[in-house]
């Protein structure tokens, strides 16, 4: 692990760091017989936009046992349900085991591929845009309908069709369907 | 006499407050993320072309296998 460290701590842009600290914890939650982690929320925004938008902690799903082995063996201290460690500057915001958005969500979850032998899962862009609607409506976040609409240009940029039916559905379903409509414009 | 700091000690002095203040409970960094300043439909507009030019400038692209692959994110691993 040492070696790992080491080439996260190399990474200067906090973004990158992220993203690689991410898919290296995955390969070892997978290596254990975890089911891989499935970044979720702001991180998910920050890999797809490609660090257009920050964040100041990754928020995972994940099996819980194996996470927190892996996360002690690392020296990461806990607190609440976030994770941290200082000497990476990485906090982790373990937010349950599997998706509350259901199997449907579940079945579209996205592989990244940042390296040879390295992943990351991460929330279907679909799904991400309605949990952006929902902070945009539910919690007054004045940035995401903007965030929602980026990442609506972003599938557009690596050729998939958007599912509208899919997103008009979720967006009944958590009441967001007024900012989906404002998202679309 | 004014004090100088390099790039290195303020990163590192960063780290350790944001650190020593998340132990004390001043600092989520899960609610650093809802922003409830008003934007101007401007700054709206300059974030989102950022964000645009951007995705084009690291166009994503699937590999062979139906990996997504974001180009930002290619590390060279040896």
């Amino acid at each position: 692990m040492k070696k790992n460290f080491k080439k996260i701590l190399s990474i200067e842009d906090p973004v990158k760091r992220r993203a690689m600290f991410v898919a290296i914890f995955s390969k070892e939650i997978v290596r254990r017989g975890g089911k891989p982690p499935i970044v979720v929320g702001g991180e998910a925004v920050e890999l797809y936009t490609q660090g257009s938008y920050t964040t100041g902690d990754i928020d995972i799903k994940a099996p819980l046992e194996v996470t927190k082995s892996v996360l002690k063996e690392w020296g990461f201290n806990k607190k609440g349900r976030t994770w941290f460690n200082k000497d990476l500057d990485i906090y982790i915001d373990w937010l349950g085991a599997s998706l509350d958005e259901g199997e449907e969500a579940e079945k579209r979850i996205v592989t990244l591929k940042v390296a040879k032998g390295l992943e990351i899962k991460v929330i279907s862009i679909e799904d991400l845009m309605i949990d952006r609607l929902n902070a945009a409506k539910w919690w007054g976040d004045v940035d995401s309908l903007m965030w929602a609409r980026v990442l609506l240009g972003v599938q557009k940029t690596f050729g998939d069709e958007i599912d509208l039916k899919y997103l008009k559905q979720r967006a009944r379903e958590e009441g967001v369907t007024d900012f989906l409509s404002k998202a679309l414009r | 006499m004014k004090k100088i700091f390099t790039y290195d000690q303020l990163k590192e002095i960063a780290k350790e407050t944001k650190a020593e203040l998340f132990d004390k409970g001043g600092f989520n960094p899960g609610l650093m993320k809802t922003r409830k300043k008003p934007r101007t439909s401007e700054e709206i507009d300059i974030l989102y072309e950022r964000a645009m030019e951007r995705a084009k400038r690291y166009k994503p692209y699937y590999d062979e296998n139906n990996k997504l692959v974001l180009p930002y994110f290619v590390f060279l691993i040896h």
